[in-house]
């Protein structure tokens, strides 16, 4: 599916050693509906900093209205903002 | 003691690549500007925006860097124009220079896209010089998302020739042995330093390639050129002459041009873009505590057609007003007044310090006192910015008091080495200039 890159609201934790990880996050979708989804694992984890912009980038699969989902969340640095960048199913 | 190594590292159309890699990578849009044909230019205005980068598939369609988008735009009718984005350039020029300094601790920064980084002994960390620019190389485009040239050779001179060589995402070599092969086929133009003003001269010699040049007599070539002929028969042969380093050269001039917003057509407007070109240069000159003797004035009609004219003034001077009663003799002298003008530069050249100066008979205003005020004057547009004092021939037409040269939000960072990028950076967040 095309990239979204949309901005979202996260409720994640900090580790001591500044590991960061995302636990909620919520969106709203085409129809202007809001969704909370609960992350149940996060499959993969990185660090890239493409043109010099420092970002997480976390695959997480989530249940939402009983279905599996795998999204890709990025936490930018600089910002301090969160992004659904895509939902890869 | 082992032999030296120096990388040239290039960014492939810089401005393209970044702006392209950021809405592919970090904004996840498609397509990349780098497969299609698209030029980074400023859209708002038609009029004096210029291509500032081009894509390979532009470059196809005959898009050159520098021309005025009309015209790019009627060579390629589908073209994609990409606003330039400086904080942007900034962020990803310092992060490659920092990631230049982990490989070696000796980079020399040439300008915002562009740096040399000393290799020499580096074989038991990074393997052989080819290997590790190509590693290197790698690196970049898979960590921060865009392809560099790297040329490597034995000095810098070389290292950057071989950069340029064939584009883009490669790793060039051009060692002393390769010279003849690689470099000397080449057009004479194609030499590091040989510009638009050499390369005629070196063409009225009968020198029309590199190795043309590097055959010639060194001697003759002093005799024709000076002390630069010497210093370009040495690059001919693979001999960077010491002259390459990365403190920035003293200027040798100052210069300013405007592409008005609408074509000249008489006295009264041209004398108000004159007199504010007077005030930019004027004010950078003083800055620098350097003044001028040799004033030379540009134009460009609504034709293309490029006209200059230039005179030696009585006395070096960076004075507003004296530049500018100068500058108007000058367009007297070079225009009618009637044909369209799209363009009007001034340039001076020929430059003193300013701690002396040459009484003369014929000074028409009291220098003291015009130069007390210019001081005084710039020191309340430092605090104050440049609109906070301006003289009463800008307050009709739409001439702003102080013309050419970048925007103030574009001014750092961008030609020269980035120094204080942090702080930059920081301001345009503030300003909600920065958009990630």
């Amino acid at each position: 599916m095309a990239n979204r890159n949309l901005p979202v609201q996260v409720l994640s934790s900090c580790n001591t050693d500044g590991q960061l990880q995302p636990l909620r996050f919520r969106f709203e979708d085409s129809e202007h509906q809001l969704h909370t989804v609960h992350i149940t694992e996060i499959i993969d984890s990185r660090f890239v900093e493409y043109v010099g912009i420092e970002t997480f980038v976390f695959l997480c699969k989530a249940l939402l209205e009983g279905a599996e989902k795998l999204y890709e969340l990025r936490y930018t640095v600089r910002t301090h903002r969160w992004t659904l960048f895509r939902e890869v199913y | 003691m082992a032999e030296p190594v120096w990388f040239h590292i290039d960014v492939n159309s810089a401005f393209l690549s970044w702006t392209a890699a950021y809405r592919t990578l970090v904004e996840g849009r498609s397509p990349d500007l780098r497969d299609i044909p698209a030029v980074i230019a400023n859209d708002k205005n038609l009029r004096t925006s210029i291509v500032l980068a081009k894509s390979t598939p532009a470059k196809k369609y005959g898009v050159k860097t520098g021309e005025p988008l009309g015209m790019a735009r009627d060579k390629c009718p589908n073209l994609v124009v990409a606003e330039p984005d400086y904080a942007l350039y900034v962020a990803s020029s310092r992060r490659l220079m920092a990631l230049l300094r982990e490989v070696s601790p000796v980079v020399e920064q040439y300008s915002i896209d562009e740096a040399w980084v000393d290799m020499t002994g580096t074989t038991g960390l990074y393997g052989p010089p080819v290997l590790a620019a190509q590693h290197l190389k790698d690196r970049i485009s898979r960590t921060l998302g865009f392809t560099v040239n790297i040329g490597v050779s034995c000095n810098k001179l070389l290292a950057k020739m071989a950069g340029e060589l064939e584009k883009p995402d490669k790793v060039i070599t051009l060692f002393p042995q390769e010279l003849s092969r690689k470099l000397w086929p080449l057009p004479v133009g194609e030499l590091f330093m040989v510009g638009r003003a050499t390369t005629p001269k070196l063409q009225a010699m009968g020198i029309r390639t590199i190795g043309d040049l590097a055959k010639a007599d060194p001697a003759f070539l002093i005799r024709k050129l000076g002390k630069q002929g010497g210093v370009l028969w040495q690059f001919a042969n693979g001999k960077d002459a010491g002259v390459i380093s990365s403190a920035p050269a003293q200027n040798k001039g100052y210069s300013n041009a405007v592409t008005t917003p609408r074509d000249v057509t008489d006295f009264s407007y041209a004398d108000q873009v004159l007199l504010s070109l007077c005030e930019t240069v004027g004010t950078r000159l003083r800055r620098d505590e350097q003044a001028g003797s040799c004033l030379t004035i540009h134009l460009r009609t609504s034709a293309f057609e490029n006209w200059s004219h230039q005179r030696q003034l009585p006395n070096a001077t960076n004075v507003t007003q004296e530049l500018y009663a100068g500058a108007r003799e000058l367009l007297r002298a070079a225009w009618d007044g009637k044909t369209p003008l799209r363009q009007i530069g001034i340039q001076i050249t020929r430059l003193s310090d300013t701690s002396v100066r040459q009484a003369s008979l014929f000074d028409a205003a009291d220098y003291e006192k015009l130069s007390k005020l210019d001081k005084t004057v710039d020191a309340l547009r430092e605090k104050y910015g440049e609109q906070a004092l301006f003289r009463a021939a800008f307050l009709s037409g739409d001439t702003p008091n102080m013309a050419g040269g970048l925007s103030k939000h574009r001014r750092t960072g961008i030609t020269k080495p980035v120094d204080e990028p942090e702080q930059y950076v920081l301001a345009h967040l503030k300003e909600g200039k920065i958009k990630l």
